[in-house]
This record gives structure tokens, sequence and C-alpha cells, in this order.
């Protein structure tokens, strides 16, 4: 997952946005709705350390959170 | 036609497998084991089954709207974080509310009575059946739905602005800035957009994903806005559109509009 994250991210940005399949059923059955605010974040709710830590010390600047809304940073 | 022995044999294989699957023991575990083993499914899924159509299509009725009413603008902005930037140079807009004149140029004239000039026409994306947008959009950030939503791909999105010089009904707005401190409340539960990237409506389609109306058919008090599949004959926008005469916008250009006016 730390390696290829962006790679699950893009297909299923890609899903959703362009195929309208808004649901992903993982390996062990488990249906997942796909949305980065609504579900990645729900688990992995602390941003600062889920993605800035790693993101800050690679030099890697996604451009994820100038759209996408961080729930607790909402006004 | 007679069906070639390759297609008799596929359909022959089909059944077979279909009749057996009730029988196969793993199956029948499988379909019985999920909703108690997922993280209950239908919780995810929300309560309503999405909407689905073979074409989406809009009716106005403006003669219903009532004056100074601007509740489905503000439904819709408010759902979809649209920006206000308190310039008309700078207004993004899914929805706003024109004057006849400018909707309909071909249509008006001179002796048009004040009841029909005087009245405000929400106009919105049209979701053409040949739309322009997609045409030259040079990264297909735009792009056109199997149910007909012509709708945007932000991600791809590299401002040239070809879909706004295409688009014959002014529904494109460009973020010439960041829109996000201009957003008065954000709604979680959509993105906003970022700088130069272009929007515009897209008949609410994580709304028809969840199995609700889209957010302006909803906030309209006074049901001047009808939405449904324009193939099923007995949709809202069907039972609309068989009984009086429609108007599209500007269907000598051959987008084929699907918004209709009733004037």
């Amino acid at each position: 997952m730390r390696a290829s994250h962006m790679k699950l991210l893009a297909a299923w940005r890609d899903d959703v946005v362009r195929e309208g399949k808004r649901t992903y059923t993982a390996a062990d059955g488990r249906i997942h709705q796909i949305s980065l605010t609504g579900t990645c974040l729900n688990c992995h709710s602390n941003k600062d350390k889920f993605c800035d830590r790693c993101h800050d010390y690679s030099g890697a600047k996604p451009a994820c959170w100038s759209c996408h809304i961080i729930p607790e940073e909402v006004r | 036609m007679a069906p070639t022995r390759r297609e008799f044999l596929k359909i022959a294989g089909f059944s077979a497998v279909g009749l057996a699957l009730p029988f196969l023991p793993s199956l029948a575990f499988d379909q019985a084991g999920t909703p108690t083993a997922g993280s209950s499914s239908p919780a995810v899924q929300g309560p309503l089954p999405a909407l689905k159509a073979k074409r989406w299509a809009m009716t106005v009725e403006p003669r219903k709207c009532r004056p100074d009413c601007t509740d489905c603008i503000a439904a819709c902005h408010l759902e979809h974080n649209v920006p206000d930037f308190r310039n008309p140079k700078d207004d993004i807009h899914w929805i706003s509310l024109e004057k006849v004149e400018h909707v309909f140029p071909a249509e008006t004239h001179p002796r048009l009575p004040e009841s029909i000039t005087k009245l405000p026409v929400p106009v919105l994306c049209n979701h053409c059946e040949n739309p322009p947008c997609v045409r030259v959009c040079p990264t297909q950030a735009t792009f056109k739905r199997a149910d007909g939503i012509v709708m945007m791909d932000y991600h791809r999105c590299i401002g040239c602005r070809f879909c706004m010089a295409a688009c014959p009904y002014g529904s494109r707005s460009m973020n010439w800035r960041d829109p996000r401190p201009f957003v008065r409340k954000i709604n979680p539960a959509f993105p906003t957009r970022t700088k130069g990237v272009v929007e515009k409506c897209n008949f609410c389609e994580e709304r028809l994903a969840r199995g609700i109306l889209p957010a302006c058919v909803i906030a309209c008090k006074d049901k001047a806005l009808a939405f449904g599949d324009q193939e099923d004959p007995r949709s809202d926008v069907r039972l609309i559109l068989d009984k009086c005469l429609s108007l599209r916008r500007r269907p000598e250009l051959g987008t084929g509009p699907r918004v209709y006016y009733i004037l």
C-alpha cells in the first residue's frame, strides 16, 4: 500500500468519475464505498501523520487536498 | 437469422451454468454468508438504490416560478460548493436565472407580452445529445456518460477553456482564483474545485447515485423543474413533454439539448 497507493487511488478515481462504479468489493467480500473523504479518511483520520509525514519526507506534493475536503478542516 | 453453431453452443453453455448455479454448495453459502460477514453492505450502499435512466432530461416551467425566487440556485450552489466571487466577471454558476430574450433570442420579438418577457428563466447545462464541449476537450476531461449526462473529470481539466468557447449556452465557468475561500459553507460530501479548472452542472449525478433527485428539483417549491428519463413514457419529464409544446435552446445548432422549456 505504501508503494502503490497512488495507483489504487488513480484507479478508484477513474472507476467513480468515468465508469460510475462507486463501490469496491475487497478480496474478503467486504464492500467499500469509494470515497477519499468519506471512506479513506474515516479510518486514516489523521492526515498529518498518515499523508503528510511521508509526502514531506519524500518531497511528493499530491494535489488531492486542493479540491477534496479534509473532514476536520470544514468550517 | 438462424444462430450459427458457435452462437448456439455459447447460449447452451450459459444456460447450463445458469441452471446449475443454485445447486452449487459453495456459491449458495457465499450468497447467504456475505451480508453478515461484510461490513453491513446495505449501509455502505446507502438507503436508496441509484436512480438509473437511458437519457436523463429536465423540464423547466418558468411560469410557475415565483418572482425573485432563487431557491434552485441556492440549493445547487450549496450542494456543490460553488464559490461566490462577488464579481460578475469571475461569476461561477451551475444554474442561473436569465431573461427570455437572452435564453431564446430567435423566438423573441417586440410583440411578446410582458407576462412572457419578464419571466425569470432558469438556465443550466443542457447535457446535449451531441455536446460540442466534449468534442473540443483536448484531455477528455469532459465526457458524455451512457445515460446522457455530460460530466467533467476535474482531475483532467487543464483549464484551456476550449469548452467554454464551444458551449453555445454559456453553461461553463472558469475558476480564475482558488475558489475555496469563496465558498460560503463547505459541503463535506462534495469536493470543491481548484484554481484553473472549468466547472458546470453535472445533473447531480452524485445524488442520482444515492437515489436522490437533483438539488434544484427538490428545492423548487413551485414544481417548476421536473427531472426524469426522457425515454420512459411514465417519467415526470415525459408526462409534461407529452401534453404541451416545449422549446429547447438554439436547436438549430444540432447540439440536441435535453433541458426543455415550457413557456
